[in-house]
């Protein structure tokens, strides 16, 4: 099996540990714990940092047995499928949150009449495509194009200097308050869970994870800018701001005659929406192969594809729906998928002997 | 069909390309144009009337014509909410109301009676309208203010856009912008500034329109009363004619100009001095006029520019003599501390100045040319000007327990537990806080 290079491994990092951080989340957590979610995502980007370096143990330890057979060899298959099995639905409602709030930035941003139908139709197309290529296809399209969306990035967070209004008043919540902010939006978190999943598709050795972390750290400060940027800029204002990258530099009407500088940040926002659900979906049917053994991917694009169209039509799911429901159930779900299963990946390390890499 | 199969296999990303151009094409050639549909509202005027509120939009209509000029025309529409007027607009006007290209939103001084916060309330949801809209005020209706507006623009092309780009820019000391009106009005203060647009008659440095028939309100005697009273007469004007009417009372300027008695006489001017109102808890609380605007222009090294005049000097290089400074530049250095548990704000304040011009007599003309000049008495003056504009301005802004400067926030920011302490021992609110603070101001002057 070809496998991902360690700087393919190290872009998909970044790119997931964008998602769902750069638009809604400031606002949400500002309702809570004030300014302090800044502190909250600096926490939990630090918690994603730990799940990376378990990450890496675990691929020492077996660098050639994917998730599902590490699971399998030290917890039995029940607990393997059923592991398996909770993913499949963090997947889902993780894709459709990222799904969920890229329209709804999307139809602010760019072309309110734009049609539901039209948007699923060309997302799901293109996402389904991108699956259908496989992993190393999608993983080369990211490392193309993630330079450029890094650029955009800090030009947005250069462009919101020109806005910056004065430092927030930080540390005025209270203990509990912080806490149940980011227990409440946990489930925005934890994405690095997904190369724990490809881990029999990535190359790693010692310089690769390195770069992987570079990578990785660089990306958590870029993110800290941003919330730092956008409780300066906005203030007690925040909770109102939806759309934070392209608030920060919408802002101020000194920018106005320069036409749609917002641009940027769409164009941003858009190719890692896009690549995020992409990753996502290849996880899924993934998962979705091991869970129904003589199933293949086009089988679990199509039952994908199906349960979101019947929800999203049905039920016509909404931002506000589905962040309440977020909020309700899936800090959960992240606690157990996000942390205690890495954890249980770090004890299944300790002790015993390593696989040999026959990579 | 096998090699289509394959093809499809291979490049299914080809595929989808197909399908969303097939998904688009059809629906691009059936969809009329956005300027078909959309009227693309540069403004909008909120104002209260008997009906509820009455909304007034200046909106670009696009027609074919050879000169380049941009039409412009002023509707309105009374409901008992704001998004049902827009609604009424919308459909008396038989087009979508797009709020993407609105840079202004206006209020009148009426409305500011009451809390404008819900006024304003579907303006800040409404997901077209920029955030970068600049929120203002006026003494008469926002529809008079429209109509005199697009007036302005057709006889002297000077815009709204460019007269409050500037304002912001060289004589206001904050934000006005929707956003910054509500970032005051959550603050523990609850105090927010609204930039303030008069419109007036007789002779003063304002931009004056030839054609005022045309306002409504102006131009007759009753139109003289600007503050408020002027807005009143247009809401019962325009409200005695909704009643004959419907409920939807749109309405195009001309067509109102007819019933206005004509006086060509009177020049009604608009006036852009950076005055500002006071807002506190959503209503209008005082006015900031430009002399109190520029003691807290002082403390803000953004604005830069201010000019100051000094009446008779006499030194060693002149005589009696009126001399005109102009700040090139300024620093500000504050501090936030409290001296026996009082607190005490100090500015050290930098001020880079050069001599722009000289009323003085033949003799000291031909001695002093240079533009740094600055002898002690001038030094003294200034310093002297200075401190006593900020010592006003701040006395105004205590008396109305106003903290549009900040000043709470900073000691809080600075001195958590000891501004905490403070309110707790005087038992006031943070908004009372301003009016407890010791004023420290040091003036330094540097010739450039």
């Amino acid at each position: 099996m070809k496998k991902i290079s360690s700087r393919q491994t190290a872009v998909i990092a970044c790119v997931l540990l964008f998602a769902n951080k750069i638009l809604v989340l400031p606002s949400l957590l500002y309702e809570y714990a004030k300014a302090d979610g800044l502190f909250v995502v600096f926490l939990l980007l630090i918690a994603e940092i730990l799940l990376l370096l378990i990450f890496f143990r675990l691929k020492h330890k077996y660098p050639n047995s994917n998730f599902y057979e590490i699971i399998k060899k030290n917890m039995g298959v029940f607990l393997a499928k059923l592991s398996l099995f909770l993913i499949l639905l963090y997947l889902f409602y993780k894709i459709l949150l990222v799904y969920i709030v890229s329209y709804m930035y999307f139809r602010v941003q760019v072309y309110l009449n734009a049609g539901f139908y039209i948007f699923v139709l060309v997302f799901l197309l293109v996402c389904n495509s991108c699956v259908m290529r496989g992993l190393r296809s999608l993983s080369r399209c990211m490392e193309f194009f993630f330079t450029f969306i890094i650029i955009c990035f800090v030009f947005c967070l250069l462009l919101s200097i020109a806005n910056f209004n004065q430092f927030p008043i930080f540390f005025d919540t209270n203990i509990l308050k912080f806490v149940e902010s980011g227990f409440r939006y946990i489930f925005c978190f934890g994405d690095i869970l997904l190369l724990f999943l490809l881990i029999d598709r990535i190359e790693l050795d010692k310089k690769g994870e390195k770069q992987i972390l570079v990578y990785v750290l660089t990306t958590m400060v870029l993110i800290l800018i941003l919330y730092l940027m956008f409780y300066s800029i906005f203030n007690y204002t925040s909770f109102v701001h939806k759309n934070a990258i392209s608030d920060i530099i919408t802002f101020s009407y000194r920018f106005t005659d320069l036409g749609r500088l917002d641009m940027v940040a769409i164009i941003t926002v858009m190719f890692l929406s896009l690549f995020q659900i992409s990753i996502a979906l290849y996880v899924f049917c993934d998962c979705f192969i091991k869970l129904f053994p003589p199933l293949n991917k086009v089988y679990g694009l199509i039952t994908f594809d199906l349960l979101f169209l019947t929800l999203i039509f049905i039920s016509s799911i909404d931002y506000l729906r589905i962040t309440y429901f977020g909020t309700l159930v899936m800090p959960f779900f992240a606690i157990i998928l996000q942390y205690i299963l890495p954890i249980l990946c770090l004890l299944f390390t300790i002790g015993g002997k390593h696989e040999k890499n026959k990579g | 069909m096998k090699k289509i199969k394959d093809s499809i296999k291979r490049t299914p990303m080809l595929l989808s390309l197909v399908l969303i151009l097939f998904c688009f094409f059809p629906t691009a050639i059936i969809t009329p144009s956005e300027s078909a549909v959309n009227a693309i509202v540069t403004a909008v005027g909120l104002d209260k009337n008997d009906q509820g509120y009455e909304v007034t939009l200046m909106t670009f209509l696009s027609h074919p014509n050879q000169s380049y000029s941009e039409q412009y025309e002023v509707f309105s529409s009374s409901a008992p909410s704001i998004s049902e007027a827009f609604e009424n607009a919308s459909l008396q006007i038989g087009k979508n109301i797009s709020l993407f290209h609105t840079h202004t939103a206006i209020v009148s001084e009426k409305l500011l009676e009451d809390d404008i916060a819900s006024s304003l309330d579907y303006l800040g949801r409404v997901a077209s309208l920029p955030q970068s809209c600049v929120l203002i005020s006026t003494n008469v209706t926002s529809k008079q203010f429209l109509e005199f507006i697009q007036e302005l623009d057709k006889e002297s092309d000077i815009n709204l856009e460019d007269l409050l780009f500037y304002t912001s820019n060289y004589a206001l000391w904050k934000y006005t912008t929707i956003n910054s009106f509500y970032e005051g009005y959550y603050s523990p203060v609850k105090s927010s500034v609204l930039g303030h647009l008069v419109i007036t008659e007789g002779d003063i440095n304002g931009i004056p329109i030839e054609n005022a028939e045309k306002v409504v309100g102006f131009g007759d005697q009753e139109g003289q009363n600007n503050q408020n009273s002027g807005g009143e007469n247009s809401s019962e004007e325009q409200q005695s004619k909704n009643a004959s009417e419907t409920q939807n009372s749109t309405s195009k300027n001309e067509q109102t100009s007819e019933q206005q008695p004509n006086s060509n006489s009177k020049q009604i001017q608009i006036i852009n001095d950076g005055s500002s109102l006071l807002i506190k808890n959503g209503k209008m609380q005082a006015h900031l006029t430009k002399e109190l605007l520029r003691g807290l222009n002082w403390l803000n090294s953004a604005t830069t520019g201010e000019v100051i005049a000094l009446e008779n000097v006499t030194d060693e290089k002149f005589e009696n003599a009126k001399l005109i400074y102009k700040v090139q530049n300024q620093q500000i250095l504050e501090r936030f501390e409290f001296e026996n548990d009082i607190p005490v704000y100090t500015a050290n304040i930098k001020l880079f100045v050069s001599l722009l011009e000289a009323d003085a007599s033949k003799e000291d003309m031909l001695q002093s040319k240079e533009t740094a000049y600055i002898s002690e008495r001038v030094r003294q003056f200034i310093e002297k000007k200075v401190k006593n504009e900020i010592n006003n301005s701040i006395e105004f802004l205590s008396t109305q327990k106003c903290d549009t400067l900040g000043v709470y926030e900073k000691f809080y920011k600075a001195n958590r537990k000891q501004t905490k302490e403070f309110l707790q021992t005087k038992d006031i609110e943070p908004e009372e806080f301003l009016e407890n603070v010791v004023f420290k101001v040091i003036v330094s002057l540097f010739p450039v």
